[in-house]
C-alpha cells in the first residue's frame, strides 16, 4: 500500500523511525512524492516536473492549465543550479530537550534536527552549500560549508551528537544545562558569514526578546534572509496538567510546586505573548516565520522553506 | 459560664458535632499531603511558569487559603448541622418569627358547672384556670396562632363562623382563634357556664384542627392543653377513649392541669310537683291539689344530695315558692328543715304548696305556674351556689274536658246502669245529671256517637273515652290517633256484646300499638264462679303513684269475670295498671286488664299521648270493677296522670343548661324568649315545623315567650354537673394514656412547656442550606480560581479577552 504525503509528513510516523537520515529522507519523499524523475528542481527555463501545491509554495508557479483541466493544484518545478548559501541553526539547548509525548520520545529537539537534516538533504541534493550548526550558550557544534555529495552524512553525525542532552539534565539536577543565549549566537554567526545567506533558525527561542531582536537586526543589515522554526511543543502551548506537580526547568531554573490549574491561564498568555512577539519581530524585519507545534505535519515548514529559496534564488541570487 | 451556654444551645448528638470539627481538619490533612506529594515533571518553558508564578503568588495563596476555609467550614457545619443544634431560652416571639415556627396551640377551658366551685383562697376553679391560660398566652410569640374551646356543653367547632360573640358571653358558647392578644381578650370576658364538660366531643372538634391541611405537621409545634379542674362527671373514666382521638398523638404534645382537690357540694337534685297539671276552682279537688275556695295545694316532690367528703350530720333549709305570670308571689313560701343523718347523701322532701290568689285566664281557662325552689345548706363548704336552686312550670287549669264516645241511641234497660252512666259518675262523682251542663264540674263530660269521632269534634278536648270501639269507623280511628299524638288520651273500653272484636285490629294499626288482643273474650269465672282477682303484689304504677298507700286494699275487692285476651310486651312505653292474678298448671300467672302506652307520633318518636286499654267491660256480668272503690280514683288518676304526664309544662320545665330545646306548636308565633333579667333569644322555626331558639340557653331560670308572655320554660341546672368531686389522679393518668401522650402542666411554671418544647430555634435545616451554599460557594471559587475544569467556552474566549486587554 502506497503512503500518501500526509502519512510521510506525519509526527507519529516521523517519531516511529529511530534514525534522523531515515526520518529525513522520509520528510523529503514525502514532500517529493508524485514526482517522475529526481529533483535538482530549481528557477530555470526547463521544466523539471510538477509536483502538488502546498500552502505556502509561490502561487507564480501554479500551472493554471493543468488546475483548468483537472481542477487540482500543481506547481510547475525547472531544473536549475545553484550556488545557495544555507545556513542552519539547530538549538541544542536544555529546554529543547523537552518532549510532552514520553512515550514516543518525540521532543522539540528530535524535530528540530529532523527539519535540519530534511533541508539539509534537500540542499545538497539542489547543489546548494549547506552548513549545519548546533547551538546553546554558543556554537556547540558545526559542520563545513559545502556541497559534496557525501555532504550530508556529516550534517547527519552533527545532528545526531547531542540527542540525549535534555534527558539527562532532567534526572539530574547536578549536571550542567545548557542554556539558550541567542545573542551571543548572533555574535558569533553574523562574524562568520561573509556572503549573504539563507539561514534557518529552529529553536524554541527561550530566551529574551531583546537578544533575537538584536541578532535578526544584525542579520537584515548584512542583508542575509532568515526563515525562524519556532519549534514548540504541544504541552507546552496547552498545558495539560491537573495534579499537583513539581516542575524542574531544563535549563537550570530550579524547581516550582504548583497546583498546575491555578496558574494555567496565566502561563499560557504568557506563553502565548512569547511567541507572537517572537513572530512580530520576525516579521518586521520581512524575515519568515513559522511557529512549529511536536504534534503538527511537518510539511508546511519545509514548503515555507522552499518557497523562501525560490523566491531568494528568483531575486538573482 | 459553660452550663449557661449549655442551657442555651442544646446538641442532640454531640458526638456528630465533634466529628464535624474533626472533619474540618481533614481538608488540611489533605492539602498537606499535596504538598508533600508533587510529582515531578521537567519543564521547557520554565521561565514562563516562574514568570507567571511570581505575578500572581500572592493571589495564588489568597485563593488556596479561602478554598482550604471553605472547605473545611462545609465539613464542621455539617457535623453541627447534623448534630441536632437548638438555641434555647431566645425571647419568643423573636425565635418564633426568625425562625418561622409559626406554632398552633389549642387550649380547652373546662367552664363547667363544677369550675364555679370557690377554693379556699376565695378564688374559684375557672379564675384559677383562665389565668393559667393567660399565663400560656403570654408565654407565645406574636406569629403563633391559638385556638381556644371551652369544654361545657354545648361544644362549638373551631370554626369561627359557627360563633356568636356578643355582648353577653354568658349565653354564648365563644370558642376563638386568633393570635395571643385576641383570645386572651376573649378569655378575660368569659364566664363559666351551668353544664356539664363534654371532653370527648370537644377533644374530637380539637383534632378536626389538627387534622386541617393548614395545620403544621409538626407535632413539636402543635400544642394542645386541656385546662380543667377534672371534676367527678367529666369524664367516664369506665369508658374506654375513642378510639377516634387516638390518633391526636400523632400530630401534637398534649398537656393536662392536674385535677382540683375535692370540695363539697350541696344541691337541689331535683324539684318536680307530682303532676305538672292541677285543676283549681272553688270545689275541692283529687290527688295533688287539694284545699277549698280559690286556695290550691300543689304537691312537691324536693330531691336534695350533697358531695362532702364526711357524710357528717348537718341542716339544710328548704324553700319554695309559686309565681304566676307577672312574677308575683301567689300564695307563701313553704320552709322546711332537713336534717342530713349521718352518711346520707340523699334525700327526698314532699311538701303541699298552697296557690292562693292565682288569676286564672277567663279566656283560656287555664295559667301557667311557676315555682322555684330554694336549697341552704346553712354551711360555708358549699362551693357552688348555681345548683341551690331549680324552677318548673304546672299549669292551672279551672277543668279537663273529656268525652264519653258510645251509642247514642239509649238503652231500654232502666234498671240496669250502663257503662256510660259507671263513667259519668266517676268522673264527676258529687254531681248529678243533667251532667253535660255542670258549670262548677272539674270534668266536663259531653258525649260523642261512636260512628261520628272527627278530628274537629276532638279538637277541644283533654280525653276520649271510647266505650262502643266497635263502632268506631276508620276515619273516627284516624282522629283518635292523631288526638293521642298531638297529646290526648284515648281510653278505649271493651264493649259488652258478644260481636267478634275486629275493632282491635284497628286499634293496633292506628296507634302502632305492638299489642296482641282476642277476638272473643275469655271467660274467668271458673269453678267458683266468682272470677279472678287483680294481684295486689306489684309494684304501684307510676301513673298511680297517689294512690301508693291504698293501692293494694284498693285491688283487693275486685273481680272479673270475663276479659279479653291481652299479650301486652315489657317496654318502657307500655304500662299495666291492673294486673289478672290467675293460676295456671299451679302456677301464678299474671296477665294485663289494663294497660297504658305512651303513643308513636309519624316520625316515630315518642310523642305525647298515651292510650289505654281495660280488657273487660264495665258490666256486671264482666266484672265489679265498676262498684268498687278503686274505680273512681282510677278514672281519675290515669285521667290526671296521664294529661299530667304529656302536659306541655312538663316537658318545658325540663330543659337543662346548654339545651336548644324543641318547643311545641304553640310557640310558632313567638319571635323571641326572654330569660328573667336577661336579653333576647331570638327563636328559629325549622323546615318541619320545630321552633327553637337560635342559641343554647346557657343560664338557669325562667324563660318567657315573646310577645306571648304567657307561654314559659324553665331551665335548670344539669345537676349531674354539680360533682365536686375529683377524678383520681392515677385513673385519669391511665385513661389519658390510651388517648395521646401527654404531660401533666406545671401550674407554677405553664409556660415551660414552651421553652422544653418549642422555644428551642431548631438550626439543623438552616445549617444544612448553610453546607449547601458553602458547597455552592466552593465550587464558584474552584471555577473561578481555575481550580476546576474550564468550559470550552472560557477557553474560547480568555485569548480574546487577552488580546483586547493587550491592545
Amino acid at each position: 500500500m502506497s503512503k500518501t504525503t500526509t502519512s510521510y509528513l506525519d509526527p507519529d510516523t516521523l517519531a516511529a523511525l529511530g534514525s534522523l537520515e531515515l526520518r529525513a529522507r522520509m520528510i523529503v519523499e514525502g514532500l517529493m512524492i508524485g514526482m517522475h524523475r529526481s529533483p535538482y528542481q530549481g528557477v530555470s527555463t526547463e521544466f523539471a516536473q510538477h509536483r502538488p501545491y502546498t500552502p505556502g509554495d509561490d502561487l507564480r508557479h501554479l500551472d493554471w492549465k493543468v488546475y483548468i483541466r483537472t481542477d487540482k493544484l500543481y506547481l510547475k518545478q525547472f531544473q536549475k543550479e545553484t550556488n545557495l548559501r544555507l545556513i542552519v541553526l539547530v538549538d541544542a539547548s536544555g529546554s529543547m530537550g523537552y518532549g510532552s509525548d514520553t512515550v514516543r520520545n518525540w521532543r522539540k529537539y528530535d524535530l528540530a534536527a529532523a527539519f535540519a537534516a530534511a533541508i539539509a538533504y534537500l540542499a545538497v541534493r539542489q547543489q546548494d552549500r549547506v552548513q549545519v550548526a548546533l547551538f546553546d550558550r554558543e556554537l556547540i557544534a558545526q559542520t563545513g560549508l559545502s556541497n559534496a555529495h557525501d555532504h550530508w552524512r556529516s550534517v547527519v553525525e552533527v545532528l545526531s551528537s547531542v540527542t540525549d542532552l535534555s534527558q539527562e539534565s532532567v534526572d539530574s539536577s547536578t549536571d550542567p544545562v545548557s542554556v539558550t543565549d541567542l545573542a551571543r549566537l548572533f555574535d558569533q554567526v553574523t562574524a562568520k558569514l561573509t556572503h549573504r545567506s539563507l539561514v534557518v533558525l529552529i529553536s524554541d527561542l527561550f530566551d529574551e526578546m531583546d537578544a533575537l531582536e538584536h541578532g535578526l537586526a544584525r542579520l537584515y543589515h548584512r542583508r542575509h534572509d532568515l526563515i525562524v522554526f519556532h519549534t514548540l511543543d504541544h504541552a507546552e502551548l496547552t498545558f495539560p496538567f491537573r495534579a499537583p506537580t513539581q516542575f524542574i526547568g531544563l535549563e537550570d531554573e530550579g524547581r516550582l510546586n504548583l497546583d498546575p490549574m491555578a496558574l494555567k491561564h496565566i502561563y499560557l498568555e504568557a506563553i502565548e505573548d512569547h511567541w507572537r512577539q517572537a513572530e512580530r519581530i520576525t516579521r518586521r524585519f520581512g524575515f519568515d516565520y513559522l511557529k512549529v507545534d511536536t504534534s503538527h505535519h511537518v510539511g508546511a515548514p519545509l514548503s515555507r522553506f522552499m518557497a523562501r529559496r525560490a523566491a531568494l534564488i528568483g531575486k538573482g541570487k | 459560664m459553660v452550663s449557661v451556654i449549655g442551657q442555651v444551645v442544646g446538641l442532640e448528638l454531640p458526638a456528630l458535632a465533634a466529628a464535624g470539627v474533626a472533619a474540618a481538619s481533614v481538608p488540611i490533612v489533605i492539602h498537606l499531603l499535596t504538598r508533600l506529594h508533587h510529582r515531578p515533571q521537567a519543564w521547557g518553558a520554565m521561565r514562563f511558569l516562574w514568570q507567571a508564578y511570581r505575578r500572581h503568588r500572592s493571589r495564588l495563596r489568597l485563593e488556596q487559603w479561602l478554598l482550604l476555609a471553605v472547605r473545611c467550614l462545609i465539613l464542621a457545619v455539617l457535623g453541627l448541622a447534623l448534630s441536632g443544634p437548638g438555641l434555647r431560652g431566645c425571647a419568643t416571639g423573636a425565635a418564633g418569627g426568625w425562625s418561622n415556627q409559626i406554632r398552633l396551640v389549642c387550649i380547652v377551658l373546662d367552664d363547667s358547672l363544677t369550675s364555679q366551685a370557690v377554693d379556699f383562697d376565695g378564688r374559684t376553679r375557672f379564675d384559677q384556670l383562665r389565668e393559667l391560660g393567660l399565663n400560656l398566652l403570654g408565654e407565645l410569640g406574636s406569629a403563633d396562632r391559638v385556638a381556644l374551646w371551652r369544654s361545657a356543653r354545648p361544644t362549638l367547632g373551631h370554626d369561627t363562623s359557627q360563633i356568636s360573640v356578643g355582648s353577653d358571653t354568658d349565653s354564648t358558647a365563644v370558642s376563638t382563634m386568633g393570635d395571643r392578644h385576641s383570645v386572651a381578650r376573649d378569655l378575660k370576658r368569659m364566664r363559666p357556664r351551668h353544664s356539664r364538660s363534654d371532653f370527648v366531643s370537644t377533644l374530637a372538634s380539637v383534632m378536626d384542627l389538627i387534622d386541617h391541611p393548614s395545620t403544621p405537621r409538626d407535632p413539636d409545634r402543635v400544642f394542645v392543653i386541656v385546662l380543667s379542674d377534672w371534676a367527678g362527671d367529666s369524664l367516664d373514666l369506665q369508658q374506654p377513649p375513642p378510639y377516634e382521638l387516638a390518633a391526636m398523638a400523632k400530630g401534637c404534645r398534649m398537656f393536662l392541669s392536674r385535677p382540683f382537690p375535692s370540695t363539697d357540694n350541696f344541691q337541689l337534685l331535683a324539684a318536680s310537683p307530682h303532676r305538672y297539671l292541677i285543676l283549681g276552682g272553688r270545689e275541692g279537688d283529687l290527688g295533688g291539689v287539694s284545699g277549698g275556695g280559690d286556695t290550691l295545694g300543689l304537691s312537691i316532690e324536693l330531691k336534695l344530695r350533697r358531695f362532702v367528703a364526711e357524710l357528717a350530720e348537718s341542716t339544710a333549709h328548704v324553700e319554695v315558692v309559686g309565681r304566676d305570670h307577672k312574677g308575683q308571689a301567689v300564695g307563701e313560701p313553704v320552709k322546711r328543715i332537713h336534717r342530713w343523718a349521718p352518711g346520707q347523701s340523699q334525700a327526698t322532701i314532699n311538701l303541699e304548696l298552697p296557690i292562693k290568689g292565682l288569676e286564672i285566664d277567663s279566656a283560656t281557662g287555664h295559667r301557667m305556674l311557676t315555682v322555684e325552689a330554694n336549697l341552704d345548706a346553712g354551711l360555708d363548704s358549699d362551693t357552688i351556689a348555681a345548683d341551690n336552686r331549680r324552677w318548673f312550670i304546672v299549669e292551672v287549669r279551672r277543668h279537663l274536658r273529656v268525652a264519653i264516645v258510645d251509642r247514642l241511641a239509649i238503652d231500654g234497660d232502666d234498671d240496669q246502669i250502663t257503662p256510660r252512666q259507671w263513667l259519668h259518675m266517676a268522673l264527676n262523682p258529687s254531681r248529678v245529671e243533667p251532667m253535660d251542663t255542670m258549670s262548677g264540674a272539674r270534668v266536663k263530660v259531653t258525649t260523642l256517637a261512636a260512628s261520628g269521632i272527627t278530628k274537629q269534634g276532638l279538637k277541644t278536648l283533654d280525653a276520649a273515652m271510647v266505650l262502643r270501639p266497635d263502632l268506631v269507623d276508620q276515619t273516627g280511628w284516624q282522629a283518635l290517633s292523631r288526638f293521642a299524638q298531638l297529646g290526648g288520651l284515648v281510653w278505649i273500653f271493651v264493649p259488652a256484646e258478644d260481636t267478634v272484636a275486629v275493632w282491635t285490629t284497628n286499634l293496633r294499626q292506628h296507634f302502632g300499638l305492638d299489642w296482641q288482643v282476642g277476638l272473643e273474650p275469655n271467660d274467668l269465672t271458673g269453678s267458683s264462679g266468682h272470677g279472678v282477682m287483680l294481684a295486689t303484689e306489684t309494684a304501684v304504677p307510676e301513673l298511680m303513684a297517689i294512690l301508693a298507700a291504698d293501692w293494694p286494699s284498693l285491688l283487693k275487692p275486685v273481680r272479673v269475670m270475663r276479659r279479653f285476651e291481652l299479650s301486652v310486651p315489657a317496654a318502657p312505653s307500655n304500662t299495666w295498671l291492673a294486673t289478672l292474678e290467675t293460676q295456671t298448671r299451679g302456677e301464678q300467672v299474671h296477665k294485663p286488664l289494663l294497660v297504658s302506652t305512651v303513643i308513636r307520633d309519624e316520625s316515630g318518636e315518642v310523642g305525647r299521648g298515651r292510650v289505654m286499654l281495660l280488657a273487660t267491660a264495665l258490666d256486671p256480668k264482666w266484672t265489679n270493677l265498676p262498684t268498687k272503690p278503686l274505680f273512681v280514683p282510677l278514672v281519675h288518676e290515669s285521667l290526671r296522670s296521664s294529661l299530667g304526664q304529656s302536659n306541655p309544662a312538663a316537658q318545658l320545665s325540663q330543659v337543662t343548661c346548654g339545651d336548644r330545646p324543641a318547643l311545641m306548636q304553640s310557640w310558632s308565633l313567638a319571635q323571641s324568649i326572654v330569660a328573667t333579667g336577661g336579653g333576647d333569644i331570638p327563636l328559629r322555626q325549622s323546615g318541619d315545623g320545630v321552633v327553637a331558639p337560635v342559641v343554647p340557653l346557657a343560664a338557669p331560670g325562667i324563660y318567657h315567650a315573646k310577645p306571648q308572655t304567657d307561654l314559659r320554660l324553665a331551665v335548670n341546672v344539669d345537676p349531674d354537673a354539680g360533682n365536686t368531686f375529683g377524678l383520681d389522679e392515677t385513673a385519669l393518668s391511665q385513661w389519658m394514656s390510651g388517648l395521646a401522650q401527654w404531660q401533666w402542666l406545671n401550674d407554677e411554671q405553664p409556660g415551660e412547656i414552651f421553652l422544653r418544647q418549642s422555644l428551642v430555634v431548631r438550626w439543623g435545616w438552616p445549617l444544612l442550606w448553610a453546607v449547601l451554599a458553602l458547597v455552592l460557594l466552593e465550587t464558584l471559587f474552584a471555577r473561578w480560581f481555575s481550580h476546576a475544569q474550564i468550559s470550552e467556552r472560557k477557553e474560547r474566549w480568555l485569548p480574546r479577552f487577552a488580546a483586547i486587554r493587550k491592545g
